[in-house]
């Protein structure tokens, strides 16, 4: 389990807390959306599930993050990283090997896995994600889907047991949006946990996640099933959310 | 005004054609849309329509393409820039300036226009698009909207007669993707020939005068979006048609065949009553 303890953050340089005050837990198992306007604490969030808050990033940091009961100030971000693995907004920006098998090998190797076990996972993590046929391509000759899939692949084969996603539906197409869901599904029912930051609400209903959180200035302003988040159009439109096109249509016809 | 004419192009290494025997004719007014999956052919076909291809990317190029009569392998690409303006998916890749009016000059400056005209045309586009606000701001403060928006403005300020774009809200949040397609719409309304790929079809299918369907480097379904996003039988080649129409199945009011979702609204609506009276 993943616990965010009272944390308030400012990055070093800035005038405002980018998170303030936030507290919540993140089960494995389960998906969670985490959503808000540009600039509420969204990424923020993320950086600190895997301690790239406080490592990497300076600023003041109160409150605290456990991962099964660890405080991220006490664990390596490599330690942390067989735990939490964060998928980037556009993490193609970094692609470098000359294979995909390889890309996807970077990170076990790095964290110091041992042979055998990196064939393994690098193996499962690209079956996982439908890249296996394709381990021998550049990463460069992949459509922009496949890419955003090898990314996740890239996370997946370090074993992480939370998964967390940055804006992953962002400059994909319907199908590669929907093997997206297939496999975060497939995720939670390995029993991973899987959290994703997203503006899009309409892919997000599709995928039912078990509980969103609504952020706003840094604060998290509402959490609930999605159901109960989704159809209170008023405080989605209200914080700058566009809702699932169905309860739009569901709350016009209550009014009329 | 723009006619390609059964073109097949292949990039160089690359094995495939990323077109086969396309022919699409475009008109004055148009505000068409081009749907299909990622790889499909979507960019290589706007890389057509000013010239890029074949004068920037290498490869085998069958057919021939006309801009106002004009074959593009014969005109330069900053010829052909006058009439298609082409803005690029990622606006970051697009701004080269670090103020906003500067960045809207320096196509203008390239073009050799004297400075009140480039200085008029500055305050024609900022308005156009609703955008004065950020006539002395820095490019590099801008949101990713408001810079879509700057690109699009650098491109129009060269008034080209149609203007090109490529999943220009792909890099977007929603509320940014709605205002660039308002935009579109209202470009489109005073004249401007809009040709526009995107993935967001439930924002721009009721913009759109026309839609075409991309799969496998074919143009594979042609029409007006509301017919062919209401012909459910048929397979859009993997596009899937917005969740309007989904709603508009569910809900039983096909006939009206609503893109929007005011337009599905006002079908309810109409609905709800009938079944009342």
């Amino acid at each position: 389990m993943i616990e965010v303890d009272g944390v308030t953050f400012r990055y070093e340089g800035s005038g405002v807390n980018a998170l303030r005050d936030v507290s919540l837990e993140l089960e494995r198992g389960k998906i969670y959306g985490i959503v808000g306007p540009n600039g509420s604490g969204k990424s923020t969030l993320l950086r600190l599930l895997n301690g790239l808050i406080p490592h990497f990033y300076r600023g003041e940091m109160k409150g605290r993050v456990l991962v099964d009961g660890v405080d991220t100030r006490e664990a390596s971000v490599a330690q942390l990283s067989r735990k939490v693995g964060l998928v980037f907004q556009n993490p193609e920006h970094m692609f470098f090997s000359e294979t995909v098998y390889e890309e996807v090998s970077f990170g076990p190797k790095s964290i110091g896995m041992d042979p055998e076990e990196i064939r393994e996972s690098v193996k499962w993590a690209l079956e996982e994600v439908g890249l296996w046929e394709l381990r021998e391509r550049s990463p460069w000759s992949l459509s922009g889907g496949e890419m955003k899939r090898l990314s996740i692949a890239c996370i997946l084969s370090m074993k992480p047991e939370f998964l967390a996603v940055d804006e992953p539906t962002i400059g994909q197409d319907s199908l590669s949006k929907e093997s997206l869901s297939q496999i975060f599904k497939r995720m939670r029912g390995e029993g991973k946990g899987v959290v994703i930051v997203t503006h899009d609400l309409e892919w997000l209903d599709e995928l039912g996640p078990d509980v969103v959180f609504v952020l706003r200035y840094g604060v998290v302003i509402s959490r609930g099933g999605p159901r109960e988040i989704f159809s209170d159009i008023r405080n989605l439109a209200t914080n700058g959310l566009i809702p699932p096109y169905r309860y739009i249509v569901d709350s016009l016809l209550e009014v009329g | 005004m723009l006619k390609i004419e059964d073109v097949t192009f292949r990039y160089e290494g690359s094995k495939r054609p990323a077109l086969s025997e396309v022919s699409l004719e475009i008109n004055r007014g148009e505000f068409l849309l081009i749907a299909g999956l990622s790889g499909s052919g979507k960019s290589t076909l706007l890389r057509l329509l000013n010239g890029l291809i074949p004068h920037f990317y290498r490869g085998e190029m069958k057919g021939r393409v006309l801009v106002d009569g004009v074959d593009t392998r014969e005109a330069s690409v900053a010829q052909l820039s006058r009439k298609v303006g082409l803005v690029f998916q990622n606006p970051d890749n697009q701004i080269v300036t670090l103020r906003v009016d500067r960045e809207i000059a320096f196509g203008l400056e390239n073009l050799g226009l004297p400075r009140e005209e480039i200085i008029e045309r500055i305050d024609e586009v900022l308005k156009k698009l609703g955008i004065e606000h950020l006539r002395k701001r820095s490019t590099a403060e801008l949101s990713g909207g408001e810079k879509q928006l700057v690109a699009i403005a650098s491109v129009l300020a060269m008034r080209p007669d149609v203007i090109v774009l490529d999943e220009p809200t792909s890099e977007l949040d929603p509320f940014s993707s709605a205002r660039i397609a308002k935009v579109l719409g209202n470009l489109n309304r005073e004249g401007v020939t809009v040709i526009v790929a995107e993935h967001r079809l439930d924002l721009f299918a009721p913009k759109a005068s026309r839609m075409i369907v991309i799969s496998n480097g074919r143009i594979v379904r042609e029409g007006h979006p509301r017919e062919l996003l209401y012909r459910g039988d048929i397979s859009l080649h993997g596009v899937r048609p917005p969740s309007v129409v989904k709603l508009a199945r569910k809900y039983g009011v096909v006939e009206a065949r609503p893109l929007a979702v005011g337009e599905l609204i006002v079908a309810l609506r109409r609905g709800v009553r009938i079944d009342r009276s």
